[in-house]
């Protein structure tokens, strides 16, 4: 048992979460270049106090231009991010582990192609504002959960879901539902509005730039309820890694089992890509990365992976807000997420999952 | 290997660490303030010359075309194009436009050739014209591809109002419409001398803020067509350049009203942070460039564009009746856009 060494590391989650909380204040006191009003940590501080109920202290240190960038922008945008993190790491988790494949990522089973089909559908159709703005998340929840439906029922044969075709199901029909996608982005181009296909582009590219307090009304039930599904089925993974069969000798009823995997990580893939689009390579590589720090047992591995994602994607966040002129952070994810996948690949460490 | 936990700690310690550094250095990397003089619109007159043929006019891009006679087959392949010909009465040439020439009415019933993405360059070499009109500033590359298949491309750059004006004085020489050129021009400049005259009563500049986009918040900088119109029209351009904002510096600059297509209102509506803080959502003060497209076409129709941006701006310096007023009381900032 190699990892037993790694696994001795007491205090990686102290760490880690140490960490999380350093970079989300980091985030939130970082200016860009070309902003004259001075946020302070110590303005933070004051801003996020005067919304607590408890300790509201009615500051007057803190004006209302600084109240909307701290509060109205950067406070939304660095929980959502890192709550985007968080969830589409520990999707990859889930799904590396129930598909036995190290190279499987939140985005294989199709839910974020349909995900996107639906926000760029609404789009399209001109419906960015109806429902207070949440008509496009909704959809894009709605399309992903819809994709992940009809990708297992596609998949399944006799009763039984095989790996293979499930991944095999999941590539062919995000593919089409893709290529819909690129329709989309055509006609939007022939009506000639570009803020459409903007728009369109964003979700595609992944992007924290609009995330209010209310995308976290639709992120965090279905984060939570996922983050709990998975959880709860810790032992399970842990028994699925060492192979389908034994795990049902052991007492895994694997196909009620797959169906709560495939469900948890959706809703947490889906209710992701609603709010920030398509945010690349964070659900593949993170979880490996927590592998190495932690080893295999999921009752270490999914909250290190979640802690590690949270990281990795508002560090992400900060690094094209501040300096890159908000450069999409799906961008930067997977700009950095390759060459560290490849890294990783080249240590022989993907094959020692 | 062994120290792997140890690497990605020393990692994030370098992370933390550069992004404080790099957070207190960036605080004197303002961009430099642009303090320019109050744009006045120059009282120059054109003075009309008789059209002369064969004659050698060398289009915004440098090019010089030779034209023996006036040109009586002519393809707008851009809205803007077909008003300015319109506007100098060659509207009988116009053999072919595109589906967003939306003005005159006549251009609208006219043969196209597509839209601003899918122009069907076939469907232009088989009309045969005697010159192709074009604006550089969204055909670029439908001018190569026509010049490529043999075309007489005529280049328009209306970017700034200055170029827009040699722009529309060379079209005339190359179409012999010189004096209707002149009068074009005297035209429309003399209604924005008028209206940056009238506005200058006003005691105060309006913030404003153009917005094609808001996945990514593109606009308009001061040295661009409707930049320069702003500063005609009394307001106060936010974006120092043509670069995306940011919104966090829209909220710091709080603009008082956003001019922007009718379709991004309720987008600009739900963007976090701005309700409450940037004045003109707050009092949904949108001036909408795309109904009529009066602001962004270098044409007659300019003048109809500035004037109602004038009167969104300054409602204290015009009479109900969008007549100037007679006098001004000074000091006052009552009546702004948006209550």
């Amino acid at each position: 048992m190699k990892y037993n060494a790694r696994a001795a590391l007491p205090a990686a989650e102290a760490i880690l979460l140490a960490s999380l909380v350093i970079i989300l204040l980091i985030s939130v006191s970082a200016s860009p270049a070309g902003l004259d009003t001075s946020i302070t940590p110590s303005t933070v501080l004051h801003c996020i106090t005067s919304h607590l109920p408890v300790i509201s202290s009615h500051s007057t240190t803190v004006t209302a231009t600084q109240d909307a960038i701290v509060w109205g922008i950067r406070m939304p945008r660095a929980i959502t991010g890192a709550a985007v993190g968080m969830l589409l790491a520990m999707a990859g988790v889930a799904f590396q582990s129930f598909l036995m494949n190290p190279m499987a990522d939140p985005y294989m089973v199709g839910v974020s192609a349909g995900s996107a089909l639906g926000s760029a559908a609404v789009i399209l159709a001109g419906g960015s504002a109806w429902l207070a703005g949440m008509a496009q998340p909704l959809a894009a929840f709605a399309a992903g959960m819809g994709s992940m439906a009809l990708v297992t029922a596609l998949a399944r044969i006799n009763g039984r879901l095989s790996a293979q075709t499930f991944l095999l199901a999941g590539f062919v029909f995000g593919t089409f539902v893709y290529s819909v996608t690129r329709l989309a982005i055509s006609i939007a181009n022939r009506q000639s509005d570009t803020s459409k296909t903007g728009q369109i582009l964003s979700q595609l590219l992944g992007s924290l730039q609009g995330v209010s307090w209310q995308s976290l009304w639709l992120l965090m039930p279905m984060g939570i309820a996922a983050a709990w599904m998975l959880f709860m089925a810790r032992k399970e993974l842990n028994l699925m890694a060492l192979g389908e069969e034994s795990a049902a000798h052991l007492g895994v009823d694997t196909e009620r089992f797959k169906n709560r995997i495939i469900l948890a990580g959706s809703l947490a893939t889906a209710a992701t890509v609603a709010v920030a689009g398509i945010i690349g390579f964070v659900g593949m590589v993170v979880p490996h990365i927590a592998r190495r720090l932690v080893g295999p047992d999921h009752t270490r591995l999914l909250p290190c992976s979640m802690l590690l994602g949270g990281i990795v994607l508002s560090a992400s966040d900060l690094i094209g807000r501040v300096w890159f002129n908000g450069l999409e952070v799906g961008v930067i994810t997977a700009m950095l997420g390759a060459p560290a996948f490849c890294y990783l690949l080249r240590r022989k460490l993907v094959s020692a999952w | 290997m062994k120290y792997s936990g140890f690497a990605v700690f020393a990692l994030i310690v370098v992370i933390v660490t550069v992004g404080y550094a790099r957070f207190g250095a960036l605080k004197n990397l303002h961009p430099p303030k642009l303090n320019k003089p109050e744009p006045v619109i120059a009282r120059v007159r054109e003075v009309p010359v008789p059209p002369v043929f064969p004659v050698e006019v060398a289009d915004a891009t440098g090019q010089t075309m030779l034209f023996q006679v006036a040109p009586k087959k002519i393809v707008s392949v851009a809205p803007s194009v077909t008003e300015v010909l319109f506007d100098l009465g060659l509207g009988d040439h116009v053999v072919a436009d595109t589906n967003a020439c939306d003005f005159p009415q006549k251009a609208t019933q006219l043969p196209h050739i597509g839209g601003a993405f899918d122009m069907d360059l076939e469907k232009i070499v088989s009309l045969q014209p005697d010159l192709v009109v074009a604006d550089g500033t969204v055909n670029k590359q439908i001018i190569l591809r026509m010049q490529a298949a043999g075309l007489k491309v005529f280049v328009m750059m209306p970017d700034t109002l200055e170029h827009c004006w040699e722009s529309v004085r060379r079209l005339g020489r190359a179409t012999g419409c010189t004096v209707e050129a002149a009068g074009l021009i005297n035209d429309i400049r003399d209604h924005l001398e008028n209206i940056s005259r009238v506005v200058r009563q006003s005691p105060s500049t309006v913030k404003v803020m153009v917005l094609y986009d808001t996945a990514t918040l593109y606009t308009s900088g001061p040295n661009t067509l409707i930049g320069e119109l702003i500063k005609v029209c009394g307001g106060k351009n936010i974006a120092p350049s043509n670069d995306p904002l940011n919104s966090e510096n829209v909220v710091e600059q709080a603009p008082e009203v956003i001019i922007c297509s009718s379709n991004l209102e309720a987008n600009v509506a739900k963007m976090p942070g701005w309700k409450g803080t940037v004045p003109a959502v707050t009092n949904t003060a949108y001036f909408h460039t795309s109904a009529n497209a009066t602001l962004i076409r270098p044409c007659r129709r300019m003048i109809t564009g500035a004037n109602e941006l004038a009167k969104y701006l300054h409602p204290d310096v015009y009479t109900s009746d969008g007549r100037p007023a007679p006098f001004v009381k000074t000091g006052s900032t009552e009546g702004k856009p948006g209550k």
